[in-house]
């Protein structure tokens, strides 16, 4: 199973990057092969490759604000949080988006 | 910018006594007034109280991150409160121990200081760190665990 993600928020300094580092921590505590990229105000880190994309089966999408080059995941199944939610409950999160999305 | 730049340790105060979410913000933000941080104080409130209403920053792990970027302030900044008594941060939530008030200054140029404070945030999903917040004797010792995880 491999994961995607996007992490972003509106002041850009706190959620987004505490966010990726939660989905990092879960995901792996879970087994699965994550890659996140954080569009914070550090601009667009850890930016996902089009193999990355193409290969993911699931995209999850915390973007409290407008996803920047948003036309590279018209493709993807994506399945949508908040960062908040992401932060405070991350296991639930992934596990939810690879059930919507796999169904 | 080095961490103990923007991470003072006269900026972090330990069992901070207050009563409310007000006073917890207002004595952090006091605190980086006077170490000479901010333009002004008041505009810097607004600025954190404005964010505020946007979304709560409590993060439910007993951890709040107020946060503001604006003309208010002039050195980035962190300042950190380990309260005395959990209080009750006015959005339904969980209690707060641990406030984290971050601080970027439009001045600063390069990405240095967003650099240290994004690896602030990531600690703070942590359970090792939020452990050594609750026993920390004083400032230096937090810093200091900050600065072996940057170096990581």
């Amino acid at each position: 199973m491999k994961l995607i993600a996007v992490t972003s928020c509106p002041v850009g300094m706190a959620h987004t990057y505490m966010a990726a580092s939660s989905l990092k921590k879960t995901a792996k505590r879970l087994g699965y092969e994550i890659k996140v990229e954080t569009q914070g105000a550090l601009g667009i880190q850890n930016r996902l490759s089009s193999v990355d994309i193409e290969e993911a089966d699931v995209f999850i999408l915390a973007a409290d604000v407008a996803l920047q080059e948003a036309e590279r995941f018209d493709q993807c199944a994506t399945y949508k949080v908040s960062t908040s939610q992401l932060i405070k409950k991350c296991e639930k999160s992934i596990t939810e988006a690879i059930a919507s999305l796999q169904a | 910018m080095t961490l103990q730049q923007i991470m003072a340790s006269e900026n972090i105060i330990l069992d901070m006594e207050v009563t409310d979410k007000n006073q917890a913000l207002n004595k952090l933000a006091t605190a980086l007034d006077k170490s000479g941080r901010l333009h002004s104080l008041k505009g810097f409130m607004v600025d954190v109280k404005k964010r505020e209403s946007i979304e709560s920053t409590n993060m439910e792990m007993g951890v709040a991150i107020p946060h503001s970027k604006c003309e208010a302030i002039a050195v980035s900044s962190v300042a950190m409160a380990r309260l005395k008594e959990p209080i009750d941060w006015e959005d339904g939530g969980s209690l707060v121990k641990y406030v984290f008030l971050l601080a970027v200054s439009p001045e600063d140029d390069g990405i240095t200081h967003l650099e240290v404070i994004s690896k602030i945030a990531e600690l703070l999903i942590e359970e090792s760190f939020l452990s050594l917040l609750s026993t920390a004797i004083d400032g230096m010792t937090i810093i200091t665990y900050i600065q072996n995880y940057m170096a990581q």
